[in-house]
């Protein structure tokens, strides 16, 4: 069988690009056909997945596994708010995830997973905290396997949050409505294709792959540097807005990825613009969650010493999530000192005015200098270095 | 109200199409002259694997195409490429083969040439070892083989139904080529018409056809980047002083040369190959070819069906059987009994089918031909000019 990796061939989008007509054809008459988005869901999962049987499998068993959790869970927690039965659920619903990167270094587990489990399991493990939270009461089976099961964000994210897309499938948009929804989502899919199949192309193969930076002379290493994260924005910022453009075919507007990353001033500002679903789950439910915790169990005095362990943390498991690779804990790791540096800075430089903000000379240089720590770790990211360790 | 902008998108979209969907003529006639005359000795593969530079080179007369296999690479002094540019005789001799392009390879490319191939003067070099009992193995296939040139045979009907008919059913016969599924599934309504249904057929057509027009996009920008297919140290310069030496001079020297670098071994295989690669383990290739028989073969199908379509076409083309190491072959555990069953076999199908054979098995088992295990030597290839000279100016 045919296989059809979400955006990686232009079959893929002439398929899409059928199926999803009637789609099209009916939400401009302001209308919406749940069978057939229901259909559509079941069909785009056995067409991504189909030419991998095992993975077909992996997946069908893993949102099994999923859906009991959460169906589970909401039965428990209506009944009793108990913290180990929370903690327990938590751990079961990563579970699969966990193995699977283990599966990076234990070759035996490597029969399992499927493309997208890590991004599958962010929308799980979100319904199951907000389960805890009592935000989310009710569900029903059918619009949580579509939203875990999300095809057109199925394989990279952008990730999701129940509660909004819960609301985007309630409010059926009429024709006026739909017609925006249907130019924004084409318009995003063509400047995916102008980002990921041209730009992103071109500086894979002729920057990246040009042999001038085999050696591993400093020069080589820094050109690669600047090629490998604009390769990495522009084919990952191009594959986000297909899959936010296709979404908003379908009536969703999954959140946004990317705002302008390399122009960022300081690290917090870069985690709000790159990759922003991944860095705003991080925050909403490791950083703010072990802060929240730790302040409200007065586990430390010191309110900043809890914001630093938080972003260790946060940093740690968003490198662990990445592959239990060293490449990717040290990255993780980086960021965390790089955060942590420049919020310190930051305060060092509010109490005793050494710098003055908001002058565009300084403005520029803040860019620069962030630009160059991102770019940094995303050398460190690519495994270009591990020659190094 | 918001004003929709689709005219950049639609425009997109028809750039694409257009640059997909360009004839082939168009492709062909951008390709910037000169290109060919670089190809004409580059042996790159992508050239043997696409289609429009050897169309350009067979409409052009200057070209005399020499299909063969990895000899083609040992540029030595006296290779074809190097004589006739030192010595010219009206011709530039167009080298197009790598190791494992047997028949079938040679078959499905000249099927591709369309009329540019008519009554063309064209040299084929056969190697004997090909015809074994497996013949054709997915090994030499799998890198030889050129989905482009088979699209090509399915879309544009230039060769006569029942060759195609044959060609594609030889084709099915591998397993990785019918792993790709539409390709696999034309070559099943060219081989058996009428045994696909006609949905089926149509939406691998479509499908084929996009993958077929973005291949032929590949082979058109593939004429920019061509680089050489041989390694540095096989090739040598073209040398002047050949230019007024007879033939028998030339014969003479170049088999003093190939001596005094094979005279080390009784084998007379290239001394520094036989030193890194034999010498130390000798004993253990005793025999080591013993089941090894040429009677039966698939390539002497694979042949015959080059010679159909080189008759259709009206080809005028040399055949040039080159014998085995006789000495090696012998220590190896194929007699010179079961070597002559392949020159035989060989020269019967090339001259019953009306072809002129070149035949050198007589040097079987003579040194200085082949100067390792099957490859030709200086003084080979200088036999090899003569007969191509005497073919180009006869014919």
């Amino acid at each position: 069988m045919t296989s059809f990796i979400p955006y990686a061939s232009f079959r893929f989008f002439v398929l899409i690009g059928v199926l999803l007509l009637p789609v099209i054809l009916i939400g401009l008459r302001g209308r919406r056909w749940q069978a057939y988005n229901n259909f559509l869901a079941c069909l785009m999962l056995v067409l991504i997945f189909g030419s991998k049987p095992l993975q077909l499998v992996s997946l069908l068993v893993f949102l099994v596994w999923q859906l009991t959790l959460i169906r589970g869970y909401l039965a428990i927690r209506q009944k009793h708010n108990s913290a180990p039965i929370f903690y327990l659920m938590i751990a079961l619903s990563v579970l699969p995830l966990f193995l699977v990167k283990l599966s990076m270094d234990v070759s035996a587990l490597s029969f399992l997973g499927f493309l997208g489990i890590s991004y599958v399991s962010f929308r799980s493990i979100e319904m199951l905290m907000n389960i805890r939270d009592g935000a989310i009461k009710t569900v029903t089976l059918w619009r949580v396997f579509r939203f875990i099961a999300f095809f057109p964000t199925i394989s990279s994210g952008p990730i999701d949050r129940y509660k909004r897309f819960e609301k985007d499938e309630e409010h059926v948009p009429s024709g006026a409505e739909y017609r925006t929804l249907l130019y924004q989502g084409l318009n995003k899919i063509f400047i995916g294709f102008l980002y990921k199949y041209i730009i992103g192309y071109l500086v894979y193969k002729y920057w990246l792959g040009s042999p001038l930076l085999a050696s591993n002379s400093v020069q080589s290493i820094w050109l690669y540097m600047y090629g490998y994260s604009m390769y990495l924005f522009f084919d990952f910022a191009g594959y986000s807005q297909f899959a936010i453009g296709v979404s908003y075919l379908l009536g969703i507007k999954s959140p946004e990825n990317f705002n302008l990353p390399f122009l960022s001033r300081n690290m917090k500002d870069f985690w709000n613009r790159w990759h922003m679903s991944l860095s705003f789950w991080f925050r909403d439910f490791i950083y703010m969650r072990f802060v929240y915790t730790a302040v409200k169990k007065k586990w430390l005095k010191d309110r900043y010493l809890i914001g630093d362990i938080g972003i260790t943390i946060n940093f740690l498991v968003m490198g662990f999530w990445h592959g239990f690779l060293l490449q990717y804990i040290i990255y993780g790791i980086y960021h965390a000192i790089a955060f942590i540096t420049c919020d310190r800075w930051e305060r060092f430089n509010k109490k005793h005015h050494l710098i003055p903000k908001d002058n565009k000379w300084v403005n520029a240089l803040a860019i620069l200098v962030t630009f160059h720590v991102i770019c940094f770790s995303f050398l460190i990211f690519s495994g270009r270095l591990n020659f190094l360790w | 109200m918001k004003t929709f902008r689709f005219g950049p998108m639609i425009l997109a979209v028809l750039i694409v199409l257009s640059i997909v969907l360009m004839p082939l003529s168009i492709e062909r006639a951008l390709i910037p002259s000169g290109t060919v005359k670089k190809a004409a000795s580059s042996l790159d593969p992508h050239i043997f694997q696409g289609m429009l530079l050897q169309q350009k080179m067979l409409e052009d007369k200057s070209y005399l195409p020499i299909y063969g296999s990895s000899e083609l690479l040992r540029l030595n002094r006296y290779h074809p490429t190097n004589y006739f540019k030192v010595h010219p005789e009206g011709f530039t001799p167009f080298l197009i083969g790598r190791g494992g392009m047997y028949s079938l390879v040679h078959t499905l490319n000249l099927a591709t040439t369309g009329k540019a191939l008519n009554k063309k003067k064209i040299v084929i070099i056969l190697s004997p070892e090909w015809f074994t009992k497996q013949g054709l193995q997915k090994v030499h296939f799998d890198p030889n083989f050129s989905k482009e040139q088979t699209y090509y045979l399915m879309f544009h009907h230039t060769v006569n139904p029942k060759l195609r008919e044959k060609i594609a059913r030889r084709l099915l016969q591998f397993s990785f080529i019918r792993s790709d599924h539409n390709l696999a599934t034309l070559l099943r309504n060219a081989a058996y018409p009428g045994s696909v249904s006609k949905p089926t057929l149509a939406l691998a057509t479509a499908q084929g056809y996009l993958t077929y027009k973005v291949l032929t996009l590949h082979d058109y920008l593939s004429a920019y980047r061509i680089k050489p297919g041989y390694k540095k140290s096989q090739r040598q310069k073209p040398d002047p002083a050949l230019a007024d030496k007879s033939w028998a001079q030339l014969k003479a020297d170049a088999k003093k040369s190939t001596a005094s670098a094979t005279d080390t071994n009784r084998f007379h295989i290239l001394t520094s190959l036989y030193n890194q690669h034999l010498r130390g383990k000798i004993a253990s290739f005793k025999g080591y070819r013993h089941t090894e028989s040429y009677n039966q073969s698939p390539e002497y199908g694979d042949l015959q069906l080059l010679l159909d379509l080189l008759k259709a076409k009206h080809v005028k083309a040399l055949f040039v059987s080159v014998p085995f190491n006789g000495k090696w072959y012998d220590y190896a555990g194929v007699s010179k009994a079961r070597r002559d069953v392949a020159y035989r076999n060989i020269a019967h199908e090339v001259k019953s089918n009306g072809f002129q054979l070149a035949d050198f098995s007589r040097f079987d088992s003579k040194p200085y031909f082949i100067q390792d295990t099957m490859h030709i030597s200086p003084m080979g290839w200088v036999y090899i000019d003569q007969a191509i000279e005497q073919f180009y100016k006869k014919n």
